[in-house]
């Protein structure tokens, strides 16, 4: 994941101090994974030598983390272009469910129960997903929202799936 | 102790078999999603638990009163106080207003014209729709029907709500407010919801489903 | 209280609303006009049967109760016609004291004196002819507790003489309470059945009224359901829908009455005219009439309903009506036909009394049965059909499809063509027998009496009309094989112009060809036997009603010879001319006889048959239009509203390219081969129940049918409506523009 072009998107709305950016980055993308402190110096630095922020000032007994970055001109191009770039559709080809499911189904399980079971469990997920939502600030209801849309996606490619094997068997073995 | 239970139905509508042996159970206050395929009888199974449709075989116990052998009016007047319902559209009568709308089921009971239109009134107040009182269901758009039909259906403070597909006709951000909506009010009032769905993420908002496939459902699944 | 609640309920929703209205409209203008119809028929129906029955009090209030000799009043009457009028003369004579007086009558005149209706003063001070006929002073009025109608021309004449004869009846008082004046009673008769005719095209345009926007409100009503009303309770709003319509309908109703009912009070009809006061529907009646309009409305809303089960989920479920049955047509059919034959079917005596209620019933199911038969039969047919262009396939499919809707969208204009068929039938046969149809005719009959008879010949010679006066007798005979006929004694002027023969002369003998008479064939008359000379002339049979089922003529010279009886002379005039006028000369010329003499000629009452036929034709004509303009205004809100339902499909058509006068000319077929059939099916059916219904009236009626008036009738109906198809297809345009397929 882009963590420099994050961060940087963060500090295009103004400058920030080390640990304030951290707290802005795991509030808003970081809930299930927070950033070390480490990742963020390490990315700023590099930042820095690439020349798309500067230190704007230091506070007194300063170590990293009491340092103010700001962003500069070159950054600001760089954040945009990136912002403009559609990002490249990802095609989860890997996904253990998918392998599952198809091993599944390809050796003659009732695609019925296959399904019947992976939608209890996905909407057990999803459950949790909506109560979060519905108690949760607009950044909670994006992300939620993100999930159950893949959540979805998962099970409407599973209940085709499910009916092409059986439209196959009933051609098959009318 | 369930609200609503229904054990064995079956129901076929000419040669088509909708239902063969379903089951079905509901607690005060719980919201169930029926789900399954097209064709699986879903709507079917709604309409015999909501006593709309009398079923060949099997029984509908509501509260303890059974359903399918209930007089024609005595199941008018359950739909009148103690059920409400959602369908996805045609539920409104488009020459009456707004205001008129959420007042039928108690005017029907007998309820008087001004009390039943004070009635009314809160309820769409409640509902942030106020200002569409004197509308008539053409005149608003689709998420504001379908929140009027909500209103209508709450208004009698129900113990059962029965949704179809509430949202099938909006698109994501109204269905989401309608279901909001509704869950919210339901569980103000504490009124049960059934809720028929081909919708996932509809299905999200209930607390478990029931698949019904080819006409029947699967043993309870069981709440982890 | 709540069932009032509910139909206050079903009003609101009738009448609510913009766009409510703008569905609701056609229906709601289609029940006020059909029951407004209904509902003025019904009033005038029920004003003109009390003005008959209040006309039939008064006439049996004149009516002289004869008793036996002596008495202080001798009466005799003479009816004749003037001027396609009706005159009646009564010659009184006062021979005692407290004679009675008739009602309307102030005093008795005097001899020499007249009293005369309103009406008769103003003939006579108009036309000579009558004034020279009736010379006596008049003394006074005969006011209109005397009179039957307003326009009536009634005298009372003062005389001297009735005492001794014999045409003179003695008189103790006046009111018999005779029983129904005939000729209203038929009167009755034929009205009813005419309203029962032009009332079905009424309900059945009611019940098609009833229908539009049945699909909206299936759905509203289920809806309801869904809300929870019980059924019942959904029952009562469907009727609540109708009373709108219920409600404007009667208003309606009385408005057309009372503008109608000047015109209709000073009809005449058959000679018969009725005071105006007296035509009023009467309380009894008139509340009938203000409970059968929310009936009328209801009804066919709530039969419609009654057959649908309203369920919560109407809506979802579209029931297919399976296929059309045909058994309960045929038995409306073969009810209706049974109950048309109810003297040989069902053994009623054939009197018009009994089988009244037979016609009506028979008649209404007849007519009834044709929007009934006309589906099916269009459906028969449509079934086979293949080919034609795009337009015709179109039409044909839909017309396969469900014939249903646009039969009923053409059934009003063709019950109305069957009803007014049927009536102008009806009517057609029955008058000229009533009057009897014969050729004009110079002849004239005086009926003398015996005293007065040279006087009455003396007269007439001296009057400038009168070709020639000849006695004739006519007797009564038996022939050789006992069978009664008649002899008729006669001067050659008269035998050659009954006959035709071609020469005569005074002691011939003339034998009517087709009666068997021989010569020597002997006939008794009154004891005398006559036998038939050898010399006989035989002839064809004469046409006169003198000469008519007279077997033999006898010149007097013959009747001399075989001493038949000197008894029951008449005389007959020939004059210079068959006019009214000429006949009029006659009777003024014999006023001076006064009640001695009566002058009467076939032609006045053939002449005054024709007018009556006319007149009741161009009323049918008029009644026609009228019931077809109405019932294509109907159909041009039914076409409209047929379109606006499959707005959908031909939006989607036009928009796939298919171009507009292909479906302009699709929708002009689809209604034309349903109105075809139809127009087929009413000539049919209006004829087979004239027929049947001719058939009831009497056994001398026979059956004619006016195919002049058929087919204007026909055309008229057939050019209306293509003028409505025509008039509907720019809703055709708007219904086809894009934004109908916009799913709401």
């Amino acid at each position: 994941m882009g963590i420099g072009q994050t961060l940087l998107g963060l500090l295009e709305t103004g400058s920030r101090h080390g640990y304030e950016l951290k707290r802005a980055y795991d509030e808003r993308f970081g809930r299930d994974r927070p950033l070390h402190y480490g990742q963020v110096y390490a990315t700023l630095a590099r930042l820095l030598k690439n020349g798309l922020v500067t230190e704007t000032g230091v506070e007194p007994g300063g170590g990293p983390e009491r340092k103010s970055y700001a962003i500069t001109d070159a950054g600001v191009t760089d954040v945009e272009k990136w912002l403009a770039t559609p990002e490249k559709p990802e095609v989860y080809l890997q996904s253990t469910l998918y392998t599952k499911v198809v091993l599944a189904l390809l050796s003659g399980r009732d695609a019925a129960s296959v399904l019947d079971t992976q939608r209890t469990a996905h909407l057990q997920v999803m459950r949790e997903l909506t109560r979060r939502k519905a108690a949760g600030d607009l950044a909670d209801t994006l992300i939620c929202d993100h999930a159950l849309f893949h959540l979805e996606a998962d099970l409407r490619w599973l209940e085709l799936t499910a009916e092409r094997l059986d439209e196959l068997a009933r051609q098959v073995a009318p | 102790m369930s609200l609503l239970t229904a054990t064995g139905l079956c129901k076929s509508f000419g040669a088509t078999e909708a239902l063969r042996g379903a089951d079905f159970a509901i607690d005060t206050g719980e919201i169930v999603a029926i789900m399954g395929p097209s064709g699986s009888g879903k709507s079917t199974l709604l309409h015999c638990l909501a006593g709309i449709v009398r079923p060949d075989q099997g029984r509908v116990a509501y509260r303890e009163r059974d359903l399918v052998n209930m007089s024609d009016a005595d199941r008018s007047s359950l739909r009148r106080s103690e059920f409400g319902f959602v369908f996805q559209f045609g539920q409104l009568v488009p020459e009456l207003s707004c205001l008129e709308n959420v007042a039928l089921p108690l005017r029907l009971g007998g309820m008087r014209r001004k009390p039943a239109e004070a009635a009314a009134r809160e309820a769409l107040d409640r509902f942030e729709l106020g200002d569409l009182a004197r509308k008539r269901p053409g005149e608003v758009s689709g998420g504001q029907g379908q929140r009027v039909a909500i209103a209508r259906a709450l208004v009698t403070e129900p113990k059962v709500v029965f949704a179809d597909e509430p949202t099938g006709a909006l698109d994501s951000l109204n269905g989401e407010r309608v279901m909001g909506l509704l869950l919210a009010a339901a569980k103000d009032v504490g009124t049960a919801v059934i809720l028929v769905t081909h919708d996932v993420r509809v299905a999200a908002y209930s607390d478990r489903e029931v698949v019904v496939r080819d006409g029947r459902t699967p043993a309870q699944v069981a709440v982890p | 209280m709540s069932w009032l609640n509910d139909f206050a309920m079903g009003f609101r929703l009738a009448v609510g609303g913009s766009r409510a209205l703008r569905t609701n409209l056609p229906r709601l203008v289609l029940t006020t006009v059909g029951i407004g119809v209904a509902v003025a028929i019904l009033l005038l129906l029920a004003s003109t049967v009390t003005a008959l029955g209040e006309r039939s009090h008064r006439l049996a209030a004149r009516e002289p109760v004869v008793s036996a000799d002596p008495a202080s009043l001798y009466a005799t009457a003479q009816t004749d016609i003037v001027g396609g009028r009706v005159l009646t003369a009564t010659s009184l004579e006062v021979t005692g004291p407290r004679a009675p007086v008739p009602p309307g009558l102030d005093a008795l005149p005097a001899p020499g004196q007249i009293a005369v209706s309103p009406a008769f003063a103003e003939l006579l001070a108009t036309d000579p002819l009558l004034r020279e006929r009736f010379p006596q002073h008049v003394s006074g009025t005969v006011a209109a507790p005397g009179l039957a109608g307003p326009d009536e021309l009634v005298a009372y004449v003062g005389t001297t003489g009735l005492r001794d004869s014999h045409f003179g009846e003695a008189v103790s008082g006046f009111g018999a309470a005779t029983g129904s004046d005939g000729a209203s009673m038929q009167l009755v008769f034929l009205l009813v059945v005419a309203v029962a005719v032009l009332l079905v095209p009424m309900l059945v345009l009611l019940s098609a009224a009833s229908r539009i926007g049945g699909a909206e409100r299936e759905r509203r009503l289920s809806t309801l359901r869904l809300a929870g009303a019980r059924r019942g309770q959904v029952h009562r709003i469907a009727a609540g829908e109708s009373l709108a319509g219920a409600l404007s309908g009667g208003v309606l109703g009385v408005v057309l009455y009372l503008a109608l009912r000047p015109s209709a009070a000073s009809l005449e009809f058959e000679g018969i005219t009725v005071f105006r006061p007296d035509f009023a529907p009467g309380w009894p009646l008139g509340v009938a009439v203000a409970l059968l309009v929310p009936a009328l409305a209801v009804g066919p809303a709530w039969f419609g309903l009654r057959r649908l089960v309203i369920e919560p989920l109407a809506v979802l479920r579209n029931a297919d009506h399976g296929k059309r049955r045909l058994w309960w047509r045929l038995v409306l059919l073969a009810l209706g036909v049974v109950l048309l034959l109810p003297d040989t079917l069902l053994g009623v005596a054939s009197r018009p009394r009994e089988t009244l209620p037979f016609l009506l019933a028979g008649s209404t199911l007849l007519l009834v049965a044709v929007p009934a038969v006309m589906p099916w039969v269009t459906e028969l047919v449509v079934r086979r059909m293949r080919g034609g262009g795009p337009a015709w396939q179109l039409a044909v499919r839909r017309l396969q499809l469900d014939s249903g809707t646009p039969s009923r969208v053409v059934a009003g204009v063709v019950v109305v063509l069957a009803g007014v068929i049927t009536l102008q039938i009806m009517i057609g046969s029955v008058a000229p027998d009533v009057y009897g149809d014969r050729a004009e005719s110079d002849l004239v009959n005086v009926d003398v009496e015996e005293s007065a008879e040279a006087e009455a010949i003396r007269l007439l010679d001296g009057s400038a009309v009168v070709e020639g006066t000849y006695r004739l007798r006519w007797l009564p005979a038996t022939d050789g094989s006992g069978q009664p006929t008649q002899v008729l004694v006669a001067p050659c002027e008269l035998l050659s112009r009954y006959f035709g023969a071609a020469s005569c002369s005074d002691g011939d003998v003339l034998a009517v060809s087709d009666s068997g008479v021989e010569p020597g064939a002997a006939f008794t008359v009154e004891g005398v036997t006559f036998v038939v000379p050898s010399g006989s002339v035989a002839v064809a049979p004469g046409t006169e009603s003198v000469a008519r089922g007279v077997s033999l003529a006898v010149t007097p010279a013959a009747a001399t010879a075989q001493n038949l009886p000197d008894t029951g002379w008449m005389l007959q005039s020939v004059l210079n001319s068959g006019s009214p006028e000429a006949l009029e000369r006659v009777r003024a010329a014999l006023g001076p006889l006064e009640w001695r003499a009566t002058v009467s000629s076939e032609a006045e009452y053939a002449r005054s048959g024709e007018d009556f036929i006319a007149a009741v034709t161009r009323l049918l004509y008029a009644g026609g239009l009228l019931g077809l303009v109405i019932a294509s205004v109907s159909l041009l809100v039914l076409l409209a509203g047929q379109l606006s339902e499959r707005r959908q499909a031909f939006a989607a058509m036009h928009a796939s390219g298919v171009p507009l006068r292909v479906l302009g000319r699709s929708v002009l077929w689809q209604n034309a081969l349903p109105m075809g059939f139809g127009v087929l099916v009413a000539v049919g059916v209006a004829i087979g129940t004239g027929a049947m219904i001719v058939r009831l009236l009497g056994p001398t009626t026979t059956l004619r049918l006016d195919v002049t008036f058929m087919g204007v009738v026909v055309a008229v109906a057939v050019v209306l409506m293509l003028a409505v198809t025509g008039a509907a297809l720019p809703a055709l345009r708007s219904v086809t523009r894009v934004e109908a397929l916009r799913s709401e």
